[in-house]
């Protein structure tokens, strides 16, 4: 054998060792790789809860199924930084549904001041997209597993992390609900909530609420409507982070409530109970406050619907 | 195209089997290769800067041919060598400082309480314009200092100027090595491949591994440091320093190991800096390719240390000012470079900066304690400096520093991800060992051959391959491609 070929012979075998143990670690990742990984390797879906963290962590699908019973309801929400509303949310969503004619899918979509807002000051809200940068906007495969477009280009970890979670209290389930498996002390509490505090104070200064956000949510709304129901939900948050939004963006539930009226998609504002409702750290519902509000989102759907087969009385 | 990517890991294996297989009876074949292929690496970044690169082809081929040619005129050759300098640092000027001074002379102007209002023309940097146009010019100058022939085989020359492996940061080669390598068939060697391979490897596990985990801390805590106390800044410091070492002498081991792959050899550019004993010794063992350009284009034709000591100061003031002006159009540069002139000055002075030549404990075995504070004194001295290198402006490194040695300092780091952190400090500290380990080697993690039998070597570097795809950290672009 010549040298050159020895060589080679050297330079394949490092190729298909280091290609075998690297899809050998990928089949490894599972919910805990990081908050998003596992919605991409499911299969397409027919029903979605959409957002951002707030109702990746807070609205849970089995507990809304079960109160529907219907057990085609997938989390498919992200992040403030990643799933704000717009088009390359619209466009990762319209991804990830299942392809056919069907109108009897359901769709809950949380809405809140930031995730229709852009972070520009000024200049044209559509220069000022910074999902159009992350996976959101750049992903075309979201339904592979393993999902090598995701892990190889937009995993954000060292890949041992795959094989070692840095921790094992947050974990994406099946169903894409975001869950958080953490006791708080109250004065814990108190501590994340300031730390939560301090970038949306910034963002507060900085943000502001967009028209095209709001045209592109619109627009979704109707896209969606066509497979289905789509219902928008103002998720409880804690009063000091409510205060701060009503700062930012007086009177939001009162619009929301008018878009409501102009998509003919039911709005439930829950700020109302933020009293009620106890959070991780200011505005991610803690594990039992977001089963008892996706039972309350489960039952208002309810009677959303009776009144829809009623008619107006 | 970076090194690190998955584009370079499609491409290296097709030039590599293209240049050994279909043009390996070709000396003109194996050089238009390497052209075209520098060429697509390039323009893999921005096609358009291609043109710059033929330019200073172009120009630095002709303006050799004409000083050759005109021998015995020394006027006339000194017209065609200024010629090339006026082009090279013309682009360089152009592209690298235009903006830099327009909003320097706006600024002092609003010092003097002048203000006005101005805008810059938003240059954008073509990628490895430093490296290659100093490459270029040292190739005219010593044609016409005589110390080599003007090329008369234009794609030998246009391969030595785009060689990809260090086309876009470095090692800065001399035309009088580099060029005669393309001037010759060139012949598959095993070991030199091998060997190539092994660098490459060690040059990926220090920038995905060491520096792109660096990089996550380090680049938090510089986003907003008044968050954080004195520790944590002291911790982001130190990492920094790993950081830009790791991924610039990554870089460096990356490209001198594909060079060998392709049976060109290539200068070495960094010597185990971090165990310098002074901070003469540290220049002497870091960027070696761009210290020796400013040693040999710059300092010695100044005078040197020869002369009186006025001038020998001036002229080490305008070596270690140019260097930083180099890195960047950016004060920020130039306060780091004075601070190297200001740590390098005394040992000047008291003919001290030669004291270190060989690597510590060259004979095997630990550093003496003498020379272990010598190392812990110049690594601290490097690493305040790094700070005004990483900051973007003099006055937010100035905070930096000044917030790093409050009573701060003696407080618990705290920052977000501190577990990650500890983890890359482990890959740091692993570095750190290999590399002193194996420091009379070009190759440090080639040692470990002393320890395992022949048929288990293959295993120990396929094994440490995954660990560095495992242990990579997010991919970053490689620092020294802005400069």
């Amino acid at each position: 054998m010549s040298s050159l070929s020895r060589f080679l012979l050297l330079w394949a075998g490092l190729a298909v060792v280091t290609a075998a143990a690297l899809y050998a670690v990928f089949l490894q990742a599972d919910g805990y790789a990081d908050p998003y990984y596992l919605r991409f390797t499911t299969p397409p879906q027919r029903s979605l809860i959409l957002g951002t963290s707030r109702a990746a962590q807070g609205i849970q699908p089995a507990v809304l199924g079960e109160v529907l019973g219907r057990n085609d309801l997938y989390n498919f929400a992200f992040t403030i930084g990643t799933s704000p509303y717009g088009p390359a949310y619209n466009e990762l969503i319209r991804r990830k549904l299942a392809d056919g004619a069907d109108s009897n899918a359901v769709f809950v979509l949380a809405v809140d001041p930031w995730s229709l807002s852009v972070s520009c000051p000024t200049g044209p809200d559509s220069l000022c997209l910074e999902e159009s940068d992350r996976f959101t906007g750049q992903l075309r495969t979201v339904s592979r597993k393993p999902n090598f477009d995701y892990l190889l280009n937009y995993y954000g970890s060292p890949y041992y992390r795959l094989l070692l979670p840095t921790s094992r209290e947050i974990e994406l389930q099946d169903d894409g609900w975001l869950q958080v498996n953490v006791q708080i002390s109250p004065t814990k509490f108190v501590a994340n909530r300031e730390e939560k505090l301090i970038p949306y104070r910034r963002y507060a200064k900085r943000w502001r609420v967009s028209d095209y956000r709001l045209r592109y949510l619109k627009r979704l709304i109707a896209q969606l409507r066509q497979r289905g129901r789509v219902y928008l939900v103002r998720l409880p948050v804690d009063p000091e982070m409510f205060a701060l939004e009503e700062e930012y963006a007086p009177g939001f539930s009162d619009l929301a409530r008018r878009w409501a009226v102009e998509t003919a998609a039911p709005f439930l504002d829950l700020t109302g109970d933020n009293a009620t409702y106890q959070t991780l750290d200011g505005q991610h519902l803690e594990q039992a406050s977001g089963r008892g509000v996706s039972r309350v989102i489960g039952e208002w759907m309810l009677e959303e619907s009776d009144r829809r087969l009623k008619g107006p009385s | 195209m970076l090194f690190n990517s998955l584009d370079f890991c499609i491409f290296l294996p097709l030039v590599f089997l293209l240049h050994w297989y279909l043009t390996r009876h070709s000396l003109r074949g194996q050089n238009a290769l390497i052209v075209g292929a520098s060429y697509v690496f390039y323009g893999w970044w921005d096609w358009r800067f291609l043109g710059l690169i033929l330019a200073s082809t172009v120009v630095d081929y002709w303006v050799a041919q004409r000083i050759t040619a005109s021998t015995g005129t020394r006027r006339r050759q000194k017209v065609y060598l200024a010629l090339s300098i006026v082009v090279n640092l013309g682009v360089l000027g152009y592209f690298k400082y235009a903006d830099f001074f327009v909003a320097s002379f706006a600024d002092a102007f609003t010092l003097l309480g002048r203000p006005f209002a101005y805008a810059t023309l938003g240059i954008v940097l073509p990628v490895g314009i430093s490296f290659y146009t100093f490459q270029t010019l040292s190739y005219s100058i010593d044609v016409y200092r005589g110390k080599l022939t003007a090329s008369r085989d234009f794609v030998a020359f246009a391969a030595y100027v785009s060689f990809f492996p260090q086309l876009v940061a470095g090692p800065i080669e001399r035309a009088t090595r580099l060029l005669p390598q393309f001037g010759r068939l060139r012949v598959f060697s095993y070991e030199q491949a091998v060997y190539g391979g092994k660098q490459i490897l060690w040059g990926l596990f220090k920038k995905m591994v060491v520096a792109d985990n660096c990089a996550v801390v380090v680049n938090d805590i510089f986003a907003d440091p008044g968050a954080y106390p004195g520790s944590t800044l002291l911790l982001a410091a130190v990492l920094f320093a790993f950081q830009i070492y790791g991924d610039f002498s990554g870089y460096s081991d990356i490209a001198i190991g594909t060079a060998r792959l392709f049976g060109v050899e290539l200068m070495r550019n960094f010597a185990y800096p971090y165990f310098a004993r002074d901070v003469a010794e540290f220049w002497r063992r870091w960027h070696i390719s761009l210290s020796t350009w400013f040693r040999d284009y710059l300092y010695i034709p100044l005078g040197g240390s020869r002369g009186t000591r006025v001038q020998a100061v001036r002229n080490t003031a305008i070596i270690f000012l140019v260097s930083g002006l180099w890195h960047g159009a950016n004060w920020t540069f130039v306060v780091w470079g004075a601070l190297h002139a200001l740590y390098f000055l005394p040992l000047l002075l008291t003919g001290r900066n030669r004291r270190y030549t060989e690597i510590v404990a060259a004979g095997g075995g630990l550093p003496t304690w003498r020379e272990l504070w010598g190392m812990v004194a110049t690594f601290s001295l490097v690493t305040v400096a790094w700070v005004f290198f990483r900051a973007d402006s003099v006055g937010e490194a100035w905070q930096y520093l000044q917030r790093m040695f409050s009573t701060s300092l003696f407080s618990e780091p705290v920052f977000s991800g501190r577990l990650d952190a500890l983890v890359t400090v482990g890959f740091v500290l692993l570095m750190v060992a290999v590399e002193y380990w194996g420091r009379r080697l070009e190759v440090p993690l080639a040692r470990v051959e002393e320890l395992l039998p022949q048929w288990s070597q293959v295993v120990f570097y396929y094994g440490f391959a995954i660990f560095v795809l495992l242990g990579a950290g997010r991919e970053q672009a490689f620092i020294y491609f802005q400069f």
